[in-house]
């Protein structure tokens, strides 16, 4: 068979070409540290590659919303704990008035504390973290509780995060809600608990998915319809007749299940029909000026203010928690987000970084077999006759 | 009595000169490719000696040619090859911070993270910092796309250029070779050295684009396009032209028509560009494509004091076909509220009517419309006529919200240019409903990672091919090697027995004249 020089030389040059482009690869894999440098080199990596990096940025973002979630709420349970606290001291202090004999300064003195802890509380559910209002709901830059009538003035719905495809959490707490005693007051007051109605009327109460009609004649006083009421709807309700700061009369319902929420209304234009409101459901700072008022004004606190504080206590205590709960499960997920965001990071390096060891076995194989190919060209090119002809 | 032996001699010597320049051309040429290794023929010429019968080239034509098909086909996937690494260059996933995904990753990050937290002013900043960023990406790589494009134009002239100038040169070969012929019936003389320059020419032109060749007894070719329309034709050649305007390749006849023959071409320089102008038109798209998503889909929701436009978040293709679910929208103004059924068989048109034509709804003024976003969907636009007024869809499909990005696609995507205000008047209650949209917004941007993994595999199959192509293209050209290549070895053992025998002739030549002196001396 005839062998041209040219194609001994075109089969080096093919060989040399192939080689010294492996070569080359692997120079630049153990250079850059990656496997792949186009995304051409295995575009089912390329693919993967890329929805890892968008899986890792998704995890990541939910990562941050953790993290925020978990700033957030644990300011708003450190509140709730402050506030919990505030609540708990008013309350010993007004057991302890309500079984002293007290005199009026002392008393009034009591009120001043009332006073101080209500600008405390105050400060506290209108409180912020990073220029949002923690209890201010989704309003975020609206301040939740206005500095004279107390009431709660942001919006109706929690602010809330996802921590994952299917996980959201209330990271801002709706004010309203969260301290709302779930308790109706009505604002028609009366001069005396025994004093008959002027005007007979039907109030309408719903307690969760209960509802009540109850009718009120002129021959029954305010401590008739609370005796009845505890009377007949034992599990459900609790009517107490409270006294104002002004020294007027009114009736305050709660429901057992703190759960259940109430709703009074009357229309028939007795005397309990006040407007278009007829009962409103005071919130923690209401029951705390309203109590301090009393005491201000040299009145004893009685069975209902100590009532009305420990729902009060209940309320933060319950709201707390249940954002120790959600925090809790917030928390929980911090590792398990981790793991997920390393075992992505993982799989991602897996997919292109380069394992060093190996590249250099490579590289070492093919430098090898490179010069093994320069000897064998040299050798087959001594072979010919021209050896001869020296 | 010695005349004969003299001229027998005489033309021993004479071929065996001829032969040695032959054997030499051969070792000359021992490294040209093209170069086809020669015999010289040589025959006895009673009663004279010898003659050169004729130059011997050991060549097959028609493997030669299988062989330059093959090279067209490698070419053209080299060439397709070339262009592509430009384009995976602009698109470095595997580098960090230099691909797509990280702009697109960025952008809807800063948005989640606004809708985290939408208060936050570093948020906001970054939210409008990384969308500019995207942008500016997308249209940056689409100026990198277009200048390739022009690129292509450049080289597909030099390549037009160079075929029609090999044609040119073919054809004179052809007339040369003609009359090479000729002279060497007339004076003996070898034209054949002007067949190898014809074989550069015809791997050359094949190089560039595919050909066919017919080959007549005397070594001139007729060279044709796919589809048979011709370049050369003995001593004439047609030239090709390109049309850069509409980026095809014409062929013009001689009666001055201009034909496209941009579909007909399969092989070489020119297809590859062609296919890779092919390549690049669907990059632009698909790029053209994201942009569209985008401006179609991401939204921002807004309160009362930034718009009163409130957008369905269900994009439809054909706003007459089947909604496919049902669900009602509420109206609430003062002499409302107005609620608007709609069923799984209802239609976006039906939607939009039942809405203009509900009597109180129409005397509140509130107006829907079809709305028809650049990726091709459309959706609804409902407009109120006073701020306080809202809707609510049961399936939370209706919100009041603006596009953050304006623009029919890439040439004027742009920030919706009241960003600034949206981005003051957010509505904090929806952002988490927003945070949940983003998230199939950035499932329909997946289409970035359609677009790479095509280009990926467009490429890696370009190159799957072109290392199989080329490995039987190797295998050719050794065939080709070992049929028409110049063995050195070989042409060296040629030589020596040519001296050999040139030394027995030369001797000859001393014992005639020892003869002749023997014969003088004698007399």
């Amino acid at each position: 068979m005839k062998v041209p020089d040219n194609l001994l030389f075109s089969l080096f040059q093919e060989q040399d070409a192939r080689i010294r482009k492996q070569l080359s690869d692997k120079t630049l894999e153990i250079a850059t540290g990656k496997k792949y440098t186009s995304v051409s080199d295995d575009p089912p990596t390329t693919y993967d590659l890329l929805e890892l990096k968008k899986d890792i940025s998704q995890l990541s973002q939910y990562a941050k919303n953790r993290l925020f979630a978990d700033t957030s709420l644990s300011y708003v349970d450190f509140n709730l704990k402050k506030i919990e606290d505030s609540l708990n001291f008013l309350y010993a202090k007004t057991i302890q008035a309500k079984n002293q004999v007290l005199q009026p300064d002392q008393l009034r003195a009591l009120g001043e504390l009332f006073s101080s802890s209500l600008r405390s509380i105050l400060d506290r559910v209108n409180d912020q973290l990073g220029g949002n209002y923690i209890f201010g709901g989704a309003s975020l830059n609206t301040k939740p509780f206005d500095e004279n009538n107390l009431q709660y003035t942001a919006s109706a719905e929690s602010f809330k995060v996802w921590l994952s495809d299917n996980y959201q959490v209330e990271v801002f707490l709706e004010g309203g809600e969260t301290f709302g005693l779930n308790a109706a007051l009505s604002l028609a007051t009366f001069a005396s608990p025994g004093v008959n109605f002027n005007t007979g009327g039907v109030m309408n109460l719903t307690v969760g998915t209960s509802t009540i009609n109850l009718n009120y004649t002129t021959t029954q006083t305010l401590q008739n319809v609370a005796d009845f009421i505890n009377s007949n709807y034992p599990n459900l309700l609790q009517a107490k007749v409270v006294q104002n700061p002004d020294d007027t009369y009114s009736l305050l319902l709660m429901p057992i299940d703190l759960s259940k929420e109430i709703g009074v209304s009357d229309t028939s234009g007795g005397d309990f029909d006040a407007g278009p409101t007829d009962f409103y459901s005071p919130n923690v700072l209401q029951v705390v000026k309203r109590i301090g008022d009393k005491l201000s004004s040299g009145r004893y606190p009685e069975d209902a203010d100590l009532l009305l504080l420990q729902r009060a206590l209940d309320r933060v205590a319950f709201r707390r928690s249940q954002v120790g709960s959600v925090l809790s499960q917030v928390k929980n997920l911090q590792p398990m987000h981790e793991n997920l965001e390393d075992s992505l990071n993982k799989q991602k390096s897996d997919l292109e970084d380069v394992e060093l060891s190996q590249s250099i076995m490579d590289y070492t194989r093919y430098k090898i077999a490179y010069e093994a190919l320069m000897r064998i060209i040299a050798e087959s090119k001594d072979m010919t006759i021209l050896r001869y002809l020296r | 009595m010695f005349g004969a032996t003299f001229s027998i001699v005489a033309s021993g010597l004479e071929i065996f000169r001829k032969s040695v320049d032959i054997r030499n051309r051969n070792i000359l040429n021992a490294s040209n490719p093209d170069y086809v290794q020669e015999e010289p023929v040589v025959g006895s010429f009673a009663p004279v000696g010898v003659k050169l019968e004729d130059v011997l080239r050991t060549q097959n034509f028609y493997y030669m040619i299988t062989r330059n098909q093959k090279l067209s086909l490698v070419s053209s996937l080299e060439t397709a090859i070339r262009g592509n690494s430009q384009v995976e260059s602009l698109f470095q996933e595997f580098m960090q911070g230099l691909g797509g995904s990280e702009y697109i990753n960025r952008f809807f990050t800063a948005y989640q993270n606004l809708m985290k937290e939408p208060t936050n002013e570093g948020a906001k900043s970054e939210l409008l910092n990384s969308a500019q960023s995207l942008i500016s990406y997308l249209k940056d790589r689409r100026v990198d796309m277009d200048r390739m494009l022009a690129g292509t134009d450049y080289d597909m002239n030099r390549h037009i250029t160079k075929i029609n100038l090999l044609s040119k040169k073919i054809a004179q070969i052809n007339q040369d070779m003609l009359t090479g012929y000729a002279q060497s019936y007339a004076r003996g003389r070898d034209y054949k050295n002007l067949l190898d320059e014809r074989d550069k020419y015809l791997r050359e032109l094949s190089e560039l684009i595919s050909v066919r060749v017919q080959e007549d007894e005397i070594g001139r070719v007729r060279v044709e396009t796919d589809r048979g329309f011709v370049l050369v034709e003995f001593q004439h050649s047609w030239e090709l032209k390109y049309n850069a305007g509409n980026r095809r390749v014409l062929w013009k006849s001689k009666d001055g028509h201009e034909l496209d023959i941009s579909g007909f071409i399969s092989g070489g320089r020119v297809k590859g560009l062609l296919d890779f102008q092919s390549h690049l038109y669907n990059y632009t798209n698909q790029l053209e494509d994201i942009a569209q998503k985008l401006i179609s889909e991401v939204k921002l929701p807004l309160n009362s004091q930034a718009t009163n436009n409130w957008h369905w978040f269900r994009h439809v293709e054909d706003p007459n076909a089947p909604l496919g679910f049902s669900g009602s929208i509420t109206f609430n103004f003062p002499g409302g509220p107005v609620t608007v059924n709609y069923t799984s068989t209802s239609t976006l048109n039906n939607v939009v009517n039942a809405i203009n034509t509900d009597p109180l709804l129409s005397a509140a003024g509130f107006n829907a419309s079809i709305l028809a976003n650049p990726d091709n969907s459309y959706t609804m636009l409902i407009t109120s006529p006073n701020p306080s007024y809202t809707l609510q869809d049961s399936n939370s499909l209706i919100h009041r919200s603006e596009p953050l990005f304006i623009g029919t696609g890439i040439q004027d995507i742009a920030l919706n240019s009241n960003v600034n205000t949206y981005l003051q008047n957010l509505e904090y209650e929806k952002v988490d409903e927003f945070m949940s949209f983003s998230r199939s917004w950035v499932e329909g941007i997946t289409l970035y990672n359609a677009f790479i993994n095509q280009t990926a595999s467009i490429q890696k199959d370009l190159k799957t091919k072109q290392e199989i192509e080329s490995a039987l293209l190797n295998s050719f050209n050794a065939r080709l090697q070992e049929m028409q290549g110049v063995s050195v070895d070989n042409e060296f053992i040629e030589l020596m027995k040519l001296q050999r025998s040139y030394e027995a002739l030369a001797k000859a030549i001393n014992t005639l004249d020892e003869m002749i002196q023997a014969t003088l001396n004698m007399v």
